[in-house]
């Protein structure tokens, strides 16, 4: 059967992994919640975890269905290695984006420990520099460049976002 | 009454310079981040969201639905100078744009663009005003049974036109429901998924998760494989287009507004399939359809008008029964609840006023991109030329601070991350996301609806079939569910 996922067998099974692990995780907390409930629903009514529970029960069939699809495919398949530049271009192309959201996780703290200007003007200039850098090569230009539009970044966010709209952002 | 508060309404922002200004940097916002390709017309809606938060709700939606507006031609001004479409819906404007402009007539190609959209726009506002108070009069009659399977309906049918499997895009929107399910039930108190935390008690905000999985989530997407775009220098050439030109062409433009206003107000079926319909019709209709591709002018009306008309087509579900048209009329939906306002049937006769705004706001966002877009053709050339990565990091840090400013709480910025994440993986494997914002939206409708439902009944699950609209929509949902089995079974048979 052709994975239904790009009928790509890796991406199907992965997908079912995900799907499986989702409802394993809701499973979970429903259980606690339903562990918390003492009230007695009206009648007719199929209470309060009745479609997160069907939901979490087509959830997990998916799951199992796409993941077996997608282990036969693989298995079809055969054992395949990646040559080493490859995989090496492969881990350099997450890494801008897991690197991205690292950054992003670190924002509220920087945020709160340096001010909103200062957080935005060091995030901004240090991704800008990164992603130019990372087109054209390292340069001091770069750096200048990056610099100049963090610290208009940040003048953006304080004219719109604090001024304007009186937001309370650490300052 | 609607039209006195339209008269009243329409006068008022007139009247008032903060209300124009507000049009025009709307505009200006929508036609720039609509031209950057990888920042879609949903994108710019969901980035700038965060903006509104202290205007007022007539004020918001103007200021919403002027990016709205102008991000749609925004995003054939990239299509037609670079050949990188600024929006899905702007693909077929590339085919006959870019050719066009490689001949020295970006000028004309852009002009073609924003005159079919704006007529486009203005026809598609013209059916929203005709057919939103005819069926939100019908739906008048709808009761639990029917808004459950009309929610269910919103759900499956846009499953059902999203890319790749119907079954696998349905899995999908039913995580956005459980997601829409976390927090107290409005109608037992019971909490759910909450794990006893006062953060998910109060439910997950869907803002901070429609930035998530709408701005954060597409700006992971493009840094993997980030490259530079290419150097093109285009040549805007003549900007005014002869009369002729463009009057000869008034039944193409039609034949795409139609068609743009009636596919966009299937709920889900949204602007892309629209305009490729339209511009499918539109060769087969030409008596030259071998020049389609090559320059034709054509080949740019009918998919730009299909395109703007689509817009006021996806409005009138949304109005009439408060169930979006497409991605980006889910979040406009989104902005609309944060203000305390809840598009439905019975809008018309509760609150014109809200009605007449969205009229207003439509139709002067209209006019606003038709002369801000004939006022900067000649810069266009610049916007194309903003380095993407620049505006990627930038929208991030508006993600960030617009996530903050939903409640002033750092938390919705880990949610709003976690949700740029999830958005992320499932572009990775090829899911597609859309389901789940529409789940997390008609979820809520749907569970109470359903509950509401089935008390009435005493728990029969036959009132659903009992009453003809639910019954109807309930079947299409399970034809469109069993289509992959039909075609298996078809394909086995056929095997035999």
């Amino acid at each position: 059967m052709t994975p239904p996922i790009d009928g790509s067998a890796r991406k199907t099974f992965a997908a079912g992994l995900l799907f499986l692990f989702l409802a394993g995780g809701g499973y979970l907390l429903l259980t606690d919640s339903q562990g918390m409930y003492s009230n007695t629903p009206m009648r007719g009514d199929p209470g309060p975890f009745f479609l997160s529970s069907l939901c979490l029960g087509c959830l997990a069939v998916a799951g199992g269905i796409l993941s077996l699809i997608g282990l036969l495919g693989l298995r079809g398949q055969g054992a395949s290695f990646v040559p080493t530049h490859q995989f090496i271009e492969g881990v350099r192309s997450w890494g801008l984006p897991i690197g991205f959201v690292v950054s992003l996780l670190a924002m509220p703290t920087a945020i709160e420990g340096l001010g909103t200007m200062l957080a935005v003007v060091l995030f901004s200039s240090i991704w800008i520099y990164v992603l130019l850098s990372n087109l054209r090569g390292h340069a001091v230009r770069h750096a200048i460049e990056a610099l100049i539009f963090g610290a208009g970044a940040a003048l953006f966010i304080q004219l719109i976002f604090v001024r304007l709209l009186t937001l309370p952002l650490p300052v | 009454m609607l039209l006195t508060s339209f008269i009243d309404v329409l006068l008022g922002y007139l009247s008032s310079p903060l209300m124009l200004g507000l049009v025009v940097l709307g505009t200006v916002l929508g036609l720039v981040l609509g031209a950057i390709p990888g920042i879609s017309s949903t994108m710019a809606l969901a980035i700038l969201m965060p903006v509104t938060f202290t205007m007022e709700p007539g004020v918001a939606m103007l200021f919403l639905i002027s990016v709205f507006m102008s991000s749609v031609y925004g995003g054939s001004i990239s299509a037609i100078l670079m050949k990188l479409p600024g929006t899905p819906a702007s693909i077929f404007t590339q085919i006959d744009g870019y050719p066009m402009a490689q001949q020295g007539r970006a000028g004309h190609a852009l002009n073609f663009a924003l005159v079919s959209s704006t007529i486009g726009g203005m026809i598609g506002l013209a059916m929203l005003v005709l057919l939103a108070p005819v069926l939100a009069e019908f739906a008048t009659n709808f009761r639990s049974p029917e808004f459950a399977a009309v929610a269910l309906f919103g759900i499956v049918m846009l499953s059902f036109s999203s890319n790749g499997s119907t079954l696998v895009a349905s899995v999908v929107g039913f995580i956005g429901v459980i997601l829409g399910m976390v927090g107290f039930d409005a109608l037992t108190d019971a909490q759910r998924m909450t794990l006893n935390t006062p953060m998910l008690q109060s439910g997950l905000n869907l803002v901070p998760m429609i930035i998530g999985l709408f701005g954060l989530g597409e700006i992971l997407q493009n840094l993997v494989g980030f490259a530079q775009t290419p150097k093109v220098r285009p040549q805007i050439g003549k900007v005014m287009l002869p009369l002729n030109e463009l009057t000869s062409r008034w039944k193409v433009m039609l034949r795409g507004s139609v068609i743009g206003t009636f596919i966009g107000a299937i709920p889900a079926a949204g602007s892309a399939v629209a305009v490729s319909i339209a511009y499918a019709q539109e060769r087969r209709l030409s008596k030259t359809p071998e020049k389609f591709g090559t320059g034709h002018a054509d080949g740019i009306v009918a998919p730009e008008a299909a395109n703007s008309a689509s817009v006021g087509g996806s409005l009138i579900p949304l109005i009439a029964l408060g169930v979006p048209g497409d991605t980006i009329t889910a979040v406009l939906m989104g902005a609309l609840m944060l203000h305390g306002l809840t598009p439905g049937p019975l809008l018309f006769a509760n609150n014109p006023t809200f009605v007449a705004w969205i009229y207003v706001s439509v139709l002067l966002a209209l006019i606003a991109t038709l002369v801000v877009g004939l006022g900067m053709i000649r810069a266009a050339v610049l916007v194309t030329r903003i380095p993407p990565q620049l505006m990627y990091v930038f929208i991030a840090v508006f993600c960030v601070i617009g996530a903050f400013a939903i409640r002033n709480d750092m938390n919705d910025v880990y949610v709003m991350i976690a949700f740029g994440v999830v958005g992320f993986v499932f572009s990775r494997l090829s899911l597609p996301v859309t389901p789940m914002a529409f789940g997390l939206i008609l979820g809520p409708i749907l569970e109470e609806n359903l509950r509401r439902s089935l008390m009435i009944s005493r728990g029969s699950w036959s009132i659903f079939l009992e009453r003809p609209i639910s019954a109807v929509l309930i079947l299409i949902c399970v034809f469109l569910i069993s289509i992959p089995l039909l075609k298996w079974s078809w394909v086995k048979l056929r095997a035999l």
